[in-house]
């Protein structure tokens, strides 16, 4: 019963209590995952709704199913990590290498189907997380940079509903970018 | 409703969000991609901070209402025009020296002194250098006058090889002292190119120099021609143009338009 747990070392104590205070998040198809405050609250949506006293104890969540929101919390979950570990010093300057860790396992992390990444780009807004927005809609914007119209159409399987005419006109309009 | 594709098509939510991280170039070739792609990639509320970006000096809130109506992606397209047109470098030109045959003629009242029908291959230039040329080996003699100067006569011909076309350089009138040493200097003023307004001059003359031989070279009572120069020059600069700079010009007389 030691009650006077009087703040000794105040950052362990602080780590700690973080670490013992948990939500549950639900997504769309009914799955419960529990997570902790911490990393939820990447989400600046999920850090509004905590800090307004509407959590309750789980958060409904019916834009993202499950699968989406098992990703997106394992994102949430690295970065949290990354961020806590690092002192900004040690990331920014020691390292010589010209990509952090984190840069590789974000390439890994969009390796996914389309529907799955714009999926996550969907979840991301909604959630309101800005590194993982960045990262999936770097993502897609890369696969449309450097491509001519037709390119882009096959990349994302898109029927030209452009007559001929209709075309013309708008490449003509757009002509400086063709050059 | 089955379609023969599948449908991964990007939802237009993510479109509107992957747009912003776009580059204007992408953007306008993403906006032919398809109808809706259009709408969600040429949008002014996406177009506004580029445009206001690039081409700050496109800023026409002073016009108000017509204003309004332009899309800024199409304000973007014709600044990108714009820019791009005020540090475009002139075509290489259609005509090379090799097509034109120099032909100069000098005479008085009486003769002949100069007749050259000079092929551009054999005038020896360099094409950083200047619309300048020294034909040599002229090598007319003529009888020394000790009279002060003597009226001449001065045509100079650029003709399109083959027959092609011609075009009169130089076609005046002036007086020479035709002593040893002496060198005279003919200018006239070369007309303004047809597709231009004529109300701006063309800002460029033809140039002769027409030099005698020094007493020692020539004879008793007698001059030799030691060069004529022949070039196109500039009089805002007092310079002679660039040999491309020559051909440009005529090429506007000698070329017909594409058009």
């Amino acid at each position: 019963m030691a009650s006077s747990s009087t703040s000794v070392v105040v950052s362990n104590k602080e780590k700690e209590n973080k670490n013992t205070k948990k939500v549950t998040l639900k997504s769309s198809d009914g799955e419960s995952f529990e997570v902790d405050e911490s990393v939820a609250m990447e989400s600046q949506t999920i850090k509004h709704i905590i800090e307004d006293g509407c959590a309750n104890n789980e958060i409904p969540l019916p834009n993202v199913t499950s699968g989406i929101l098992s990703r997106v919390i394992e994102y949430c979950k690295k970065h949290k990590e990354a961020a806590g570990e690092s002192e900004p010093s040690v990331t920014s300057y020691t390292s010589n290498s010209t990509t952090n860790p984190l840069t590789e396992w974000d390439t890994e992390f969009v390796k996914v189907d389309q529907n799955t990444l714009f999926d996550l780009i969907l979840a991301a807004n909604y959630l309101d997380i800005k590194g993982l927005l960045d990262l999936t809609c770097k993502t897609v914007a890369d696969m449309m940079k450097g491509k001519t119209p037709q390119e882009i159409r096959e990349t994302f399987h898109i029927k030209n509903d452009y007559t001929p005419e209709e075309e013309a006109e708008v490449r003509k309009e757009n002509q400086w970018a063709f050059e | 409703m089955s379609l023969n594709f599948p449908i991964t098509t990007p939802p237009w939510e993510v479109l509107a969000l992957v747009a912003h991280y776009l580059d204007p170039k992408t953007l306008a070739i993403a906006s032919c991609v398809c109808k809706s792609w259009f709408i969600s990639m040429s949008s002014d509320h996406l177009w506004k901070p580029i445009c206001n970006t690039h081409f700050p000096n496109l800023h026409f809130t002073d016009l108000g209402e017509q204003v309004r109506h332009v899309p800024y992606h199409r304000l973007y397209a014709i600044g990108h025009a714009a820019a791009k047109r005020r540090v475009q470098t002139p075509c290489k030109p259609k005509l090379s020296l090799n097509d034109l045959v120099f032909s100069i003629n000098i005479r008085t009242k009486s003769s002949n002194i100069v007749t050259i029908a000079k092929p551009g291959e054999e005038l020896i230039f360099d094409p950083n250098e200047v619309f300048k040329f020294d034909v040599d080996n002229v090598n007319y003699e003529c009888s020394s006058m000790a009279a002060a100067l003597q009226d001449v006569k001065i045509t100079w011909n650029v003709v399109l090889s083959g027959w092609k076309g011609v075009f009169t350089m130089m076609n005046c009138e002036g007086k020479v002292s035709f002593s040893p040493g002496a060198e005279g200097w003919f200018s006239e003023e070369l007309p303004s190119p047809g597709c231009c307004s004529g109300t701006v001059a063309s800002g460029v003359v033809a140039d002769l120099t027409l030099g005698f031989c020094s007493r020692r070279e020539s004879g008793v009572g007698k001059v030799k021609v030691d060069k004529v120069s022949v070039g196109i020059l500039s009089i805002v600069n007092w310079r002679y143009v660039s040999v491309d700079d020559g051909l440009r010009y005529l090429q506007h007389f000698l070329v017909p338009c594409d058009d």
